[in-house]
């Protein structure tokens, strides 16, 4: 389809060129920042980079970066292939209870679950260890403050997204692959390890590359348990760079600092596309798949269930529990007769004058960064499926390299820009600023939902409507838009999650006007103000359970 | 049917080139062919997959822009190399009925056909729209699923629909690009009829796309034999079937036994040919100018094979290799001057294999055809 009025495909790439300024200005920014002495534009210089050559302390922070993507990435398998397997391959009977707690556990964002254990397992004076030592005896049975444990909490909380991912995958297999097999005379445990096994294998290493990338760069275990605990990895490093107590931010040397990072996320994103690839070969493979065949969990019922109930406790239940009962109690302290008569509202009556400036800010956040990114990822995938020239798939490329820049990055990008440029666009503390930033950030993941949907859909829909005299914009907006409309709704409630409970951005670049309720949360426990921070955290909760709910019907397809 | 006076058709092609790729380079999918189709004539273009004749369907509503040539629509011309000339799909007088139907599926039948008569630039004043709507949807009988979603139509259903929605729009030129395709046989064989008759009380010029050779006699006034982007053959189905120009078309259209053959001697439209049978007449000459010495193919088509009891001229002996019962007919494979021939005879011929047979290859059953350069006379 390479004829049409050049007005509307004009007008689609100007949209869409916007978006790719914005990325482009965002790497740019961030390479020019790392040459800049402080926060200081264009004053070219290597003083940032002799510096973290000779910072101490680097190395080991690289390494346990490493440690925890590798880690979180192992523990998270283990929940997340088993699940996977159970919803896709087996007759379990209680797959919908199953999908309903991952649903639900995505309303608890993992800073407030990492507040949650730090509440709980501080070795000093945790709730949970606080119990055993009145119970048994032992004293500061855990500590929360360790690499394990930021491991074992960003995999209960990558879970859901995890299996949600490689879902479609399993459910796709195509069955007649096993069945040829055991016609060919191979066995179970044969065809499992020599047919199943590689087949899925591609899917399974792109799943698993995604949230290893995803477990260096995310924050909010590192930022709750890491800070306090003194555990550095290169996120707290750039964190604290930019919050110094004495002096002005360094965003400059921030930049510098985020370079190994940056550098081991592009390496990720480029493994994932290659695996990616091979995982689509395998999937055209088979023209027409048949239903998977679900097979009796037999005797592996009792682990089945053990695996889930040990998940659930930890990832949703415990969490929850600590969170509701913190908000009641005016100090941390275990149940006991005592604190339950100390039970008290008051901490709600305390956060209620506080409330209406971060939840205001929170939803002007969301709406702003939902409607910038829908509005960019239509046009750019209108553009990289139906036109599909050179401009237009060089557009899609660059918009999706904004997926190997760390929220975090991306935030000292957009902070120096916005510091650069502050004289021209007063874009500095604001809201848009942040909308900005993570509308951004959301590209990559919204432009792959429409593209797959928009390629799904024959072009013939489309030309139908020119040949019968039906212009390019009335068609645009009554064919296209209408028939990805799943996608786009899909796509707007992952946006919504993701942006209600997104920490990293918004905490970089807040001011104290544009606090949201992630920021508020944050501070609050940094502040040893815990019962208030468990309040507003039920409240980020009650909010995102609603729209976890809403988008479990698109999140998981129908059987 | 061609108006008085007018030397070009309803749609006119000149010269037209259409590349696949973007390179200047890369393979033509049309190349440099002209065409003529006259005003309410169904023409059909048939030819194997790949020969480019949905490129070319495309090239005309303007789905697909070509790098070359002309092509005019009503005597208006809607692509133009030379003058940089290309009116977009939605500004030409087509309608489009596609191979997957291609219809909105989160629109109604009723609105599926009203969307472009009410938002559409060839559409019809709002007053009006019910009322074209309701004339096709009588006409196709679909009134009884008026405010149905089209996804729960089923596919004989949905290509109605699809039919519907490009006749309320009453094009100038119908475009269809294999629409019975996606059906199953049975169906297809009676839509083709109804098809066929619909279009031609309506009197709109088609332009039909098939790769069914059936299908394509069936429907066609006149059809284009299309083969590796160029036109072979253009004609009615009689004369295509009767006088195949090149050994292309005459292996694409019915089931023609084809040898090697050298003329002989010309005698008016007759020739005589020397073929691994022996000397054979053929009443049927389609060779642009036949010189004794040259080499050609002889043809005659499986259904035109006689078994016979006495000899004389064109007959020739040979064994039966296999019989294959079908019900109405019976299937031969027959040994012969150390060839092989196919031939489909009525069923009162029941032979058995191993059996020796005399054949008689009627004179004005037998073809002269010209050789495809480089195809040596074989398959």
């Amino acid at each position: 389809m390479s004829t049409g009025p050049a007005g509307f495909v004009g007008l689609l790439r100007a949209v869409a060129l916007s978006a790719v300024v914005c990325v482009a200005a965002m790497l740019t920014m961030l390479v020019i920042a790392s040459f800049s002495p402080k926060s200081e534009f264009g004053a070219w210089t290597l003083a940032n980079y002799a510096d973290l050559w000779n910072l101490r302390g680097l190395w080991p922070a690289l390494g346990r970066t490493f440690m925890v993507g590798v880690g979180t990435t192992v523990f998270l398998l283990c929940f997340a292939l088993p699940f996977t397997w159970i919803l896709s391959r087996t007759s379990f009977a209680w797959k919908g209870l199953l999908l309903t707690l991952l649903t639900v556990s995505l309303a608890i964002p993992a800073f407030v679950t990492a507040m949650a254990y730090v509440w709980l397992f501080n070795p000093n004076s945790g709730i949970g260890n606080r119990l055993l030592e009145a119970t048994f005896g032992w004293s500061s049975f855990f500590n929360v403050y360790s690499t394990g444990w930021i491991c074992f909490i960003q995999a209960l909380m990558l879970t859901p997204a995890a299996v949600f991912m490689m879902l479609p995958s399993f459910r796709n297999f195509d069955s007649t692959l096993e069945e040829a097999a055991a016609v060919s005379g191979l066995g179970a445990r044969k065809t499992f390890l020599r047919i199943i096994l590689p087949t899925l294998a591609p899917a399974v290493g792109a799943t698993a590359i995604f949230f290893f990338i995803l477990a260096v760069e995310i924050f909010d275990v590192v930022g709750v348990i890491g800070m306090p605990g003194n555990i550095e990895v290169v996120t707290t490093m750039v964190y604290q760079t930019t919050y110094t107590v004495y002096g002005p931010p360094d965003y400059g040397f921030a930049a510098t600092l985020g370079m190994p990072l940056l550098a081991l996320c592009a390496a990720g994103v480029l493994i994932y596309l290659w695996l990616l690839r091979r995982a689509d070969r395998y999937a055209m493979l088979s023209g027409k798949n048949r239903a998977p065949i679900l097979r009796d969990l037999g005797r592996w019922q009792v682990p089945a269930w053990l695996l889930i109930g040990f998940w659930a406790l930890l990832a949703v239940i415990i969490p929850f529990l600590t969170v509701l009962w913190t908000s009641l109690t005016p100090y941390l302290q275990p149940p006991s007769r005592e604190a339950l008569s100390q039970l008290s509202l008051s901490s709600y009556r305390g956060v209620a004058g506080l409330i209406w400036s971060p939840l205001l800010n929170t939803l002007m956040l969301v709406a702003g960064t939902i409607a910038l990114s829908v509005v960019w990822s239509v046009s750019v995938s209108w553009l990289a499926t139906r036109v599909r020239a050179v401009p237009d798939k060089a557009i899609d490329a660059i918009v999706f390299l904004s997926l190997a820049v760390p929220g975090m990055l991306a935030a000292v990008a957009m902070q120096f820009l916005a510091l650069t440029a502050y004289q021209w666009v007063p874009l500095l503390g604001t809201l848009w600023l942040i909308v900005l930033t993570m509308a951004v950030r959301s590209l990559a993941f919204t432009t792959r939902t429409l593209n797959s949907s928009a390629l799904q859909i024959h072009a013939s829909l489309e030309e139908a409507a020119y040949v019968s005299g039906v212009s390019r914009t009335r068609t645009f907006v009554r064919v296209f838009l209408p028939v990805i409309r799943p996608a786009i709704l899909f796509a707007v409630l992952v946006t919504t999650l993701i942006s209600a409970r997104e920490l990293t951005i918004p905490l970089m670049l807040y001011s104290p006007n544009t606090s949201v309720i992630s920021t508020t949360i944050f501070d609050l426990q940094a502040t040893g103000r815990y019962d208030e921070a468990a309040v507003f955290s039920l409240l980020m909760i009650a909010i995102l359970l609603v729209i976890a709910l809403l988008s479990r019907r698109r999140t998981v397809p129908a059987e | 049917m061609a108006r008085g006076g007018d030397h070009e058709g309803l749609l006119s092609a000149s010269k037209l080139a259409v590349s696949y790729g973007r390179r200047k380079d890369s393979p033509n999918a049309v190349r440099h062919l002209d065409l003529d189709v006259r005003e309410g004539e169904m023409f059909v273009l048939l030819g194997p997959s790949g020969c480019g004749k949905t490129t070319l369907l495309r090239a005309v509503a303007g789905l697909q822009k070509p790098n070359a040539g002309s092509i005019a629509i009503d005597g208006r011309r809607v692509y133009d190399a030379a003058a940089a000339t290309d009116v977009p799909p939605e500004r030409r007088p087509v309608a489009m009925v596609f191979q997957s139907y291609a219809l909105w599926p989160h629109m109604s039948v009723f609105e599926n056909i009203a969307f472009p008569l009410r938002e559409g630039g060839r559409g019809a004043p709002r007053g009006e729209v019910d009322a074209r709507v309701s004339e096709v949807i009588d006409m196709l009988s679909l009134s009884a699923m008026r405010d149905r979603a089209v996804t729960t139509l089923s596919g004989g259903q949905q290509q109605r629909v699809a039919l519907a929605r490009a006749l309320a729009l009453r094009p100038r030129l119908l475009l269809m690009d294999e629409p019975l395709s996606n059906l199953d046989y049975e169906l297809q064989v009676r839509l083709r009829g109804q098809v066929r008759e619909l279009v031609s009380r309506i009197g709109v010029t088609t332009l039909y796309v098939t790769h069914n050779q059936n299908e394509a006699l069936e429907m066609a006034d006149r059809l284009a034999v299309m083969d590796a982007g160029n036109i072979r053959q253009i004609g009615t189905p009689r004369e295509l079937y009767h006088r195949p120009n090149s050994e292309f078309v005459a292996r694409f259209i019915g089931d023609m036994n084809l040898f090697p053959a050298r003329i002989t001697g010309v005698a008016g439209a007759a020739v005589r040919l020397d073929t691994p049978f022996g000397a054979i007449r053929a009443d049927v000459n389609c060779l642009p100018a036949a010189e004794v010495g040259d080499t050609c193919l002889f043809g005659i088509r499986q259904e035109d094979i006689e078994i016979v009891d006495a000899d004389g001229e064109n007959v020739i002996g040979a064994t039966v290799e296999r019989a294959i019962f079908s019900g109405d007919s019976i299937s031969y494979r027959l040994a012969s001057g150390g060839e092989e021939l196919q031939a489909r005879l009525h069923r009162r011929h029941d032979v058995s294999a191993g059996s020796a047979v005399r054949l008689h290859l009627r004179p004005e059953h037998c073809l002269a055809v010209p050789l495809d350069p480089g195809s040596g006379g074989r398959a």
